[in-house]
Protein backbone atom coordinates (compact mmCIF):
# COMPACT_ATOMS: atom_id res chain seq x y z
CA UNK A 1 0.00 0.00 0.00
CA UNK A 2 1.27 3.55 -1.04
CA UNK A 3 1.84 5.63 1.85
CA UNK A 4 0.16 9.34 1.57
CA UNK A 5 2.67 11.98 0.53
CA UNK A 6 2.82 14.37 3.37
CA UNK A 7 4.17 17.67 2.48
CA UNK A 8 6.95 19.21 3.52
CA UNK A 9 7.42 22.27 5.16
CA UNK A 10 8.55 24.39 2.13
CA UNK A 11 5.16 23.09 0.62
CA UNK A 12 3.10 24.33 3.44
CA UNK A 13 4.82 27.80 3.14
CA UNK A 14 4.02 27.93 -0.61
CA UNK A 15 0.51 26.65 -0.09
CA UNK A 16 0.49 29.51 2.85
CA UNK A 17 1.86 31.85 0.30
CA UNK A 18 -1.52 31.34 -1.51
CA UNK A 19 -3.87 32.12 1.71
CA UNK A 20 -4.65 28.68 1.65
CA UNK A 21 -5.86 28.00 5.23
CA UNK A 22 -5.38 24.21 5.41
CA UNK A 23 -1.62 24.64 5.10
CA UNK A 24 -1.73 27.44 8.40
CA UNK A 25 -3.71 24.16 10.24
CA UNK A 26 -1.07 21.79 9.08
CA UNK A 27 1.97 24.08 10.08
CA UNK A 28 0.12 24.05 13.55
CA UNK A 29 -0.08 20.34 14.13
CA UNK A 30 3.07 19.98 12.95
CA UNK A 31 4.97 22.68 15.30
CA UNK A 32 2.21 24.03 17.27
CA UNK A 33 3.04 21.53 20.62
CA UNK A 34 6.67 22.92 20.14
CA UNK A 35 5.81 26.33 20.16
CA UNK A 36 3.20 26.02 23.16
CA UNK A 37 5.99 23.86 25.25
CA UNK A 38 8.87 27.03 24.53
CA UNK A 39 5.91 29.42 25.24
CA UNK A 40 4.68 28.48 28.36
CA UNK A 41 8.36 27.72 29.56
CA UNK A 42 9.52 31.09 29.09
CA UNK A 43 5.99 32.82 30.40
CA UNK A 44 5.12 30.51 33.00
CA UNK A 45 1.16 31.46 32.23
CA UNK A 46 -0.72 29.19 30.06
CA UNK A 47 -3.09 31.71 29.19
CA UNK A 48 0.08 34.35 28.21
CA UNK A 49 1.27 31.36 26.43
CA UNK A 50 -1.97 30.84 24.35
CA UNK A 51 -1.90 34.53 23.44
CA UNK A 52 1.49 34.10 22.49
CA UNK A 53 1.54 31.50 20.16
CA UNK A 54 -2.05 32.52 18.48
CA UNK A 55 -0.40 35.78 17.90
CA UNK A 56 2.54 34.32 16.25
CA UNK A 57 0.43 32.30 13.84
CA UNK A 58 -1.31 34.97 12.77
CA UNK A 59 2.32 37.30 12.32
CA UNK A 60 3.26 34.00 10.15
CA UNK A 61 -0.09 34.41 8.24
CA UNK A 62 0.56 37.49 7.44
CA UNK A 63 4.47 37.57 7.26
CA UNK A 64 4.41 34.67 5.43
CA UNK A 65 6.46 36.74 2.73
CA UNK A 66 9.12 37.91 4.98
CA UNK A 67 10.34 33.90 5.64
CA UNK A 68 13.69 33.33 4.03
CA UNK A 69 14.55 29.37 3.74
CA UNK A 70 18.16 30.32 3.26
CA UNK A 71 18.44 31.82 6.58
CA UNK A 72 16.98 28.58 7.99
CA UNK A 73 14.46 25.82 8.91
CA UNK A 74 10.51 26.40 8.92
CA UNK A 75 10.14 25.47 12.65
CA UNK A 76 12.83 27.58 14.14
CA UNK A 77 11.73 30.95 11.78
CA UNK A 78 8.54 29.84 13.82
CA UNK A 79 9.96 29.35 17.40
CA UNK A 80 11.95 32.50 16.89
CA UNK A 81 8.33 34.71 16.04
CA UNK A 82 6.91 32.70 19.39
CA UNK A 83 10.43 33.41 21.84
CA UNK A 84 10.65 37.52 20.72
CA UNK A 85 7.19 37.67 21.36
CA UNK A 86 7.31 35.85 24.70
CA UNK A 87 10.42 37.33 25.70
CA UNK A 88 9.16 41.28 24.64
CA UNK A 89 6.05 40.07 27.08
CA UNK A 90 8.33 38.83 29.55
CA UNK A 91 10.59 41.95 29.62
CA UNK A 92 7.41 43.60 30.41
CA UNK A 93 6.40 42.08 33.58
CA UNK A 94 8.02 43.80 36.43
CA UNK A 95 8.87 40.59 37.97
CA UNK A 96 10.12 37.52 37.10
CA UNK A 97 11.31 34.32 38.77
CA UNK A 98 12.36 31.57 35.94
CA UNK A 99 10.05 28.47 36.03
CA UNK A 100 11.39 25.21 36.99
CA UNK A 101 12.57 23.08 34.59
CA UNK A 102 9.39 20.80 33.87
CA UNK A 103 8.97 17.46 34.11
CA UNK A 104 6.25 16.34 32.10
CA UNK A 105 7.15 13.04 29.76
CA UNK A 106 7.11 13.68 26.28
CA UNK A 107 4.19 11.87 24.26
CA UNK A 108 3.89 11.27 20.72
CA UNK A 109 0.89 11.90 19.09
CA UNK A 110 -0.90 9.08 17.35
CA UNK A 111 -0.66 10.79 14.27
CA UNK A 112 3.58 10.92 14.12
CA UNK A 113 5.44 11.11 10.99
CA UNK A 114 8.35 9.77 10.52
CA UNK A 115 9.88 13.52 10.07
CA UNK A 116 8.12 13.60 13.61
CA UNK A 117 9.88 10.47 14.89
CA UNK A 118 12.69 11.65 13.76
CA UNK A 119 12.50 15.40 15.37
CA UNK A 120 11.59 13.36 19.02
CA UNK A 121 15.04 12.12 18.93
CA UNK A 122 16.62 15.63 18.18
CA UNK A 123 14.40 16.69 20.69
CA UNK A 124 15.64 14.08 23.38
CA UNK A 125 19.40 14.38 22.23
CA UNK A 126 19.38 18.25 22.83
CA UNK A 127 17.80 17.95 26.12
CA UNK A 128 20.20 15.23 27.29
CA UNK A 129 22.74 17.41 25.73
CA UNK A 130 21.55 20.47 27.82
CA UNK A 131 21.28 18.43 31.02
CA UNK A 132 24.97 16.82 30.80
CA UNK A 133 26.28 20.67 30.92
CA UNK A 134 28.15 21.66 33.94
CA UNK A 135 25.23 23.21 35.84
CA UNK A 136 27.00 26.87 35.46
CA UNK A 137 27.25 26.72 31.46
CA UNK A 138 23.74 25.48 31.78
CA UNK A 139 21.91 28.29 33.75
CA UNK A 140 23.86 30.67 31.83
CA UNK A 141 22.17 29.70 28.75
CA UNK A 142 18.38 28.94 30.55
CA UNK A 143 18.66 32.37 31.77
CA UNK A 144 19.45 34.18 28.70
CA UNK A 145 16.96 31.87 26.29
CA UNK A 146 14.17 31.07 28.66
CA UNK A 147 14.52 33.87 30.78
CA UNK A 148 15.48 36.75 28.24
CA UNK A 149 18.22 38.54 30.41
CA UNK A 150 20.98 40.64 28.79
CA UNK A 151 24.87 38.96 29.78
CA UNK A 152 24.75 42.66 32.33
CA UNK A 153 21.82 40.98 34.52
CA UNK A 154 23.09 37.29 34.26
CA UNK A 155 26.57 38.78 35.82
CA UNK A 156 24.39 40.55 38.06
CA UNK A 157 22.12 37.58 39.09
CA UNK A 158 24.62 35.15 39.02
CA UNK A 159 27.49 37.32 40.86
CA UNK A 160 30.01 36.52 38.29
CA UNK A 161 32.19 39.10 36.59
CA UNK A 162 30.85 39.59 32.70
CA UNK A 163 33.54 37.72 31.04
CA UNK A 164 32.57 34.88 32.95
CA UNK A 165 28.90 35.17 31.69
CA UNK A 166 30.44 35.32 28.28
CA UNK A 167 32.81 32.41 28.65
CA UNK A 168 30.17 30.14 30.04
CA UNK A 169 28.09 31.02 27.34
CA UNK A 170 30.49 30.30 24.54
CA UNK A 171 31.50 27.34 26.10
CA UNK A 172 28.72 25.73 26.67
CA UNK A 173 26.92 26.74 23.53
CA UNK A 174 30.26 24.88 21.61
CA UNK A 175 29.12 22.18 23.55
CA UNK A 176 25.75 21.82 22.41
CA UNK A 177 26.85 22.46 18.76
CA UNK A 178 28.73 19.71 18.94
CA UNK A 179 26.13 17.25 20.01
CA UNK A 180 23.65 18.60 17.19
CA UNK A 181 26.42 18.14 14.94
CA UNK A 182 27.14 14.53 16.16
CA UNK A 183 23.68 13.99 16.52
CA UNK A 184 22.82 15.03 12.56
CA UNK A 185 25.78 12.68 12.10
CA UNK A 186 24.31 10.06 13.93
CA UNK A 187 20.67 9.83 12.41
CA UNK A 188 22.44 10.34 8.33
CA UNK A 189 24.36 7.07 9.57
CA UNK A 190 21.12 5.03 10.02
CA UNK A 191 19.48 6.47 7.38
CA UNK A 192 22.39 4.80 5.19
CA UNK A 193 21.89 1.40 6.98
CA UNK B 1 35.18 47.60 10.77
CA UNK B 2 35.47 46.32 14.56
CA UNK B 3 37.82 43.46 15.34
CA UNK B 4 36.33 40.04 15.24
CA UNK B 5 33.79 40.01 18.47
CA UNK B 6 34.62 36.29 18.66
CA UNK B 7 33.46 36.33 22.83
CA UNK B 8 30.31 38.07 21.89
CA UNK B 9 28.76 35.95 19.18
CA UNK B 10 27.34 33.13 21.38
CA UNK B 11 25.91 36.52 23.37
CA UNK B 12 24.26 38.05 20.07
CA UNK B 13 23.02 34.40 18.54
CA UNK B 14 21.48 34.38 22.20
CA UNK B 15 20.44 37.46 22.02
CA UNK B 16 21.59 38.52 25.01
CA UNK B 17 23.02 41.65 24.13
CA UNK B 18 21.84 45.26 24.53
CA UNK B 19 20.72 46.97 21.66
CA UNK B 20 23.67 49.28 21.10
CA UNK B 21 26.22 46.02 21.24
CA UNK B 22 24.03 44.10 18.95
CA UNK B 23 23.81 46.94 16.35
CA UNK B 24 27.68 46.82 16.70
CA UNK B 25 27.50 43.34 15.56
CA UNK B 26 25.26 43.73 13.08
CA UNK B 27 27.24 46.18 11.52
CA UNK B 28 30.28 43.96 11.54
CA UNK B 29 28.63 40.40 10.37
CA UNK B 30 27.30 42.64 6.94
CA UNK B 31 31.30 42.69 5.86
CA UNK B 32 32.52 39.54 7.37
CA UNK B 33 31.99 36.62 6.11
CA UNK B 34 33.77 34.84 8.98
CA UNK B 35 31.73 35.62 11.79
CA UNK B 36 28.43 35.38 9.57
CA UNK B 37 28.70 31.65 8.94
CA UNK B 38 29.30 31.33 12.62
CA UNK B 39 26.62 33.50 13.84
CA UNK B 40 24.61 31.14 11.55
CA UNK B 41 26.20 27.74 12.65
CA UNK B 42 24.91 29.40 16.38
CA UNK B 43 21.73 30.24 15.27
CA UNK B 44 21.02 26.44 14.49
CA UNK B 45 21.98 25.60 17.89
CA UNK B 46 19.89 28.01 19.25
CA UNK B 47 17.05 27.42 17.46
CA UNK B 48 17.02 23.16 18.70
CA UNK B 49 16.60 25.31 22.39
CA UNK B 50 12.94 24.28 22.62
CA UNK B 51 13.46 21.04 21.91
CA UNK B 52 15.34 20.90 25.21
CA UNK B 53 11.99 21.04 27.08
CA UNK B 54 9.60 18.28 27.43
CA UNK B 55 6.66 18.62 25.13
CA UNK B 56 3.56 20.44 26.51
CA UNK B 57 -0.36 20.00 24.62
CA UNK B 58 -1.72 22.94 23.86
CA UNK B 59 -5.14 23.61 24.53
CA UNK B 60 -7.44 21.81 21.99
CA UNK B 61 -9.40 25.21 21.51
CA UNK B 62 -6.18 26.68 20.19
CA UNK B 63 -5.82 25.63 16.80
CA UNK B 64 -9.80 26.75 16.26
CA UNK B 65 -8.74 30.25 17.59
CA UNK B 66 -5.60 30.19 15.18
CA UNK B 67 -7.75 29.39 12.06
CA UNK B 68 -10.67 32.24 13.19
CA UNK B 69 -8.14 34.93 12.98
CA UNK B 70 -6.60 33.79 9.84
CA UNK B 71 -9.92 33.46 8.15
CA UNK B 72 -11.19 36.29 9.69
CA UNK B 73 -8.49 38.55 8.37
CA UNK B 74 -8.46 36.74 4.81
CA UNK B 75 -12.55 37.65 4.57
CA UNK B 76 -13.41 40.00 1.53
CA UNK B 77 -13.71 43.22 1.87
CA UNK B 78 -16.97 44.66 1.37
CA UNK B 79 -17.11 48.15 -0.47
CA UNK B 80 -18.67 50.86 2.60
CA UNK B 81 -21.99 51.90 1.48
CA UNK B 82 -24.19 54.91 2.33
CA UNK B 83 -27.61 53.49 2.26
CA UNK B 84 -29.00 52.83 6.53
CA UNK B 85 -29.66 49.21 7.30
CA UNK B 86 -32.73 49.22 9.85
CA UNK B 87 -33.39 46.38 11.86
CA UNK B 88 -37.00 46.97 13.58
CA UNK B 89 -36.96 50.21 15.29
CA UNK B 90 -32.90 50.71 15.53
CA UNK B 91 -30.68 51.59 12.70
CA UNK B 92 -26.99 51.10 12.12
CA UNK B 93 -24.55 52.57 9.75
CA UNK B 94 -23.55 50.00 7.14
CA UNK B 95 -19.53 50.74 8.10
CA UNK B 96 -20.45 48.74 11.09
CA UNK B 97 -19.00 45.32 11.01
CA UNK B 98 -22.61 43.13 10.99
CA UNK B 99 -23.89 45.53 8.54
CA UNK B 100 -21.20 45.23 6.43
CA UNK B 101 -21.31 41.11 6.51
CA UNK B 102 -24.98 41.06 6.89
CA UNK B 103 -25.61 43.48 3.83
CA UNK B 104 -22.99 41.81 1.69
CA UNK B 105 -25.02 38.83 2.06
CA UNK B 106 -28.38 40.10 1.15
CA UNK B 107 -27.08 41.45 -2.05
CA UNK B 108 -26.39 37.95 -2.90
CA UNK B 109 -29.58 37.19 -2.23
CA UNK B 110 -30.84 39.71 -3.80
CA UNK B 111 -28.31 39.74 -7.35
CA UNK B 112 -27.53 43.14 -6.77
CA UNK B 113 -23.93 43.84 -8.29
CA UNK B 114 -23.34 46.81 -6.99
CA UNK B 115 -20.57 45.40 -4.16
CA UNK B 116 -17.41 43.73 -4.75
CA UNK B 117 -17.30 40.46 -6.26
CA UNK B 118 -16.95 37.63 -3.99
CA UNK B 119 -13.87 35.48 -3.82
CA UNK B 120 -14.54 31.94 -5.16
CA UNK B 121 -12.52 30.58 -2.22
CA UNK B 122 -14.05 27.97 -0.09
CA UNK B 123 -13.52 29.51 3.20
CA UNK B 124 -15.48 32.65 1.78
CA UNK B 125 -18.18 31.12 0.28
CA UNK B 126 -18.81 29.24 3.46
CA UNK B 127 -18.84 32.60 4.99
CA UNK B 128 -21.50 34.02 2.19
CA UNK B 129 -23.55 31.29 3.02
CA UNK B 130 -23.31 31.94 6.30
CA UNK B 131 -24.14 35.54 6.43
CA UNK B 132 -27.14 34.84 3.87
CA UNK B 133 -28.61 32.47 6.47
CA UNK B 134 -27.86 35.58 8.86
CA UNK B 135 -28.91 38.06 6.60
CA UNK B 136 -32.35 36.03 6.34
CA UNK B 137 -32.94 36.15 10.04
CA UNK B 138 -32.54 39.49 10.36
CA UNK B 139 -34.44 40.17 7.89
CA UNK B 140 -37.64 39.37 9.36
CA UNK B 141 -36.95 43.02 11.55
CA UNK B 142 -37.67 43.24 14.95
CA UNK B 143 -35.22 45.21 17.62
CA UNK B 144 -31.58 45.14 18.55
CA UNK B 145 -29.34 45.71 21.33
CA UNK B 146 -25.06 45.44 21.12
CA UNK B 147 -22.74 44.37 23.53
CA UNK B 148 -19.66 45.11 23.56
CA UNK B 149 -16.56 42.42 24.99
CA UNK B 150 -14.93 43.61 28.19
CA UNK B 151 -11.47 42.67 29.75
CA UNK B 152 -9.82 40.06 27.61
CA UNK B 153 -12.89 40.03 25.43
CA UNK B 154 -12.30 43.18 24.26
CA UNK B 155 -12.64 43.06 20.50
CA UNK B 156 -15.38 40.86 20.45
CA UNK B 157 -19.46 42.03 20.91
CA UNK B 158 -22.66 40.67 19.62
CA UNK B 159 -25.89 41.76 18.77
CA UNK B 160 -28.80 40.64 20.34
CA UNK B 161 -32.13 40.34 18.69
CA UNK B 162 -35.61 40.19 19.73
CA UNK B 163 -37.59 39.04 16.21
CA UNK B 164 -40.70 41.12 15.18
CA UNK B 165 -42.36 38.19 13.73
CA UNK B 166 -42.33 34.81 15.13
CA UNK B 167 -39.10 32.67 16.47
CA UNK B 168 -36.77 32.85 19.25
CA UNK B 169 -34.39 35.57 19.69
CA UNK B 170 -31.09 35.33 19.12
CA UNK B 171 -27.34 36.66 19.05
CA UNK B 172 -25.36 36.82 16.36
CA UNK B 173 -21.78 37.31 17.99
CA UNK B 174 -18.48 37.83 16.62
CA UNK B 175 -14.69 37.20 17.34
CA UNK B 176 -15.79 34.94 20.09
CA UNK B 177 -12.47 33.45 21.84
CA UNK B 178 -11.77 29.66 22.26
CA UNK B 179 -12.40 28.00 25.22
CA UNK B 180 -10.35 26.17 27.76
CA UNK B 181 -11.57 22.66 27.49
CA UNK B 182 -14.62 22.06 29.86
CA UNK B 183 -15.64 25.79 29.42
CA UNK B 184 -18.51 27.30 27.53
CA UNK B 185 -20.49 30.25 26.93
CA UNK B 186 -23.40 30.78 28.50
CA UNK B 187 -26.08 33.78 27.85
CA UNK B 188 -28.15 35.24 30.66
CA UNK B 189 -31.31 37.56 30.67
CA UNK B 190 -31.75 39.17 33.42
CA UNK B 191 -34.91 40.96 35.02
CA UNK B 192 -34.83 44.00 36.78
CA UNK B 193 -35.44 41.78 40.30
CA UNK B 194 -31.75 40.57 39.13
CA UNK B 195 -33.20 37.01 38.45
CA UNK B 196 -30.49 35.72 36.36
CA UNK B 197 -32.31 33.46 33.17
CA UNK B 198 -29.81 30.94 31.40
CA UNK B 199 -31.22 31.28 27.95
CA UNK B 200 -27.99 29.77 25.93
CA UNK B 201 -25.17 27.56 26.72
CA UNK B 202 -22.87 27.24 23.63
CA UNK B 203 -19.62 26.56 22.63
CA UNK B 204 -17.59 28.81 20.06
CA UNK B 205 -17.33 27.26 16.35
CA UNK B 206 -14.41 29.07 15.51
CA UNK B 207 -16.27 31.16 12.43
CA UNK B 208 -15.95 34.99 12.54
CA UNK B 209 -19.39 35.17 13.39
CA UNK B 210 -21.90 32.55 15.48
CA UNK B 211 -25.51 33.10 15.25
CA UNK B 212 -27.33 31.64 18.89
CA UNK B 213 -30.91 31.29 19.54
CA UNK B 214 -31.67 31.89 23.04
CA UNK B 215 -34.47 29.27 24.88
CA UNK B 216 -36.11 32.14 26.65
CA UNK B 217 -38.36 35.15 25.36
CA UNK B 218 -36.73 38.58 26.37
CA UNK B 219 -40.26 39.96 27.19
CA UNK B 220 -39.62 40.77 31.18
CA UNK B 221 -35.91 41.00 31.07
CA UNK B 222 -34.00 44.56 30.52
CA UNK B 223 -30.61 43.41 30.60
CA UNK B 224 -28.58 40.52 28.54
CA UNK B 225 -25.22 39.31 29.14
CA UNK B 226 -22.60 36.86 28.34
CA UNK B 227 -20.37 34.33 31.02
CA UNK B 228 -17.88 31.79 30.64
CA UNK B 229 -19.49 29.05 32.41
CA UNK B 230 -18.34 25.33 33.56
CA UNK B 231 -21.15 23.93 34.51
CA UNK B 232 -24.94 23.70 31.89
CA UNK B 233 -27.22 24.36 34.77
CA UNK B 234 -28.04 26.34 38.31
CA UNK B 235 -26.69 29.63 38.79
CA UNK B 236 -24.21 31.99 37.17
CA UNK B 237 -20.39 31.67 38.32
CA UNK B 238 -18.71 33.25 36.13
CA UNK B 239 -17.61 36.73 35.05
CA UNK B 240 -19.55 38.50 33.04
CA UNK B 241 -17.21 39.57 29.58
CA UNK B 242 -19.95 41.49 27.92
CA UNK B 243 -23.75 42.63 28.37
CA UNK B 244 -26.09 45.22 27.17
CA UNK B 245 -29.65 46.99 28.70
CA UNK B 246 -32.06 45.96 26.49
CA UNK B 247 -35.92 47.01 25.97
CA UNK B 248 -37.86 47.35 29.42
CA UNK B 249 -40.42 44.98 29.87
CA UNK B 250 -43.38 45.92 27.83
Amino acid sequence: MTQPIVPSDADLMAALERRELDALAALYDRHGRLAYTLAYRILGEPEAAEDVVHDAYIAAWKGVAGYRSERGSVRGWLMSIVHHRSIDLLRRKTAFRPAPLEEAAERASEDDTAAQAEQNVTNAGMRRALEQLPPAQRKTIELAYFGGYTHAEMADLMGVPLGTVKGRMRIGLQKLRRALDEGSALMSRSDVR
Amino acid sequence: MMAHPSMDLELYAMDALPEEERAAIDAHLADCAACAAEVAGLAAVVDALPAAVPLREPPAPLRARVLASARALSAPAWEPHRRRWIVGGSSMRRRSWLAAAVLGAAVVVLGVADLRAIDAERAAAADRDRYRALAERLGDGGRSWYMAGMDRWTGSGGLVVAPRTSGPPFVVFRDLRALASGEHYTVWLISPDERWVRASNFSPDGAQLQLVELQASTSGFDRCALTVERRNEGSREGAVIMQSRIAPPQ
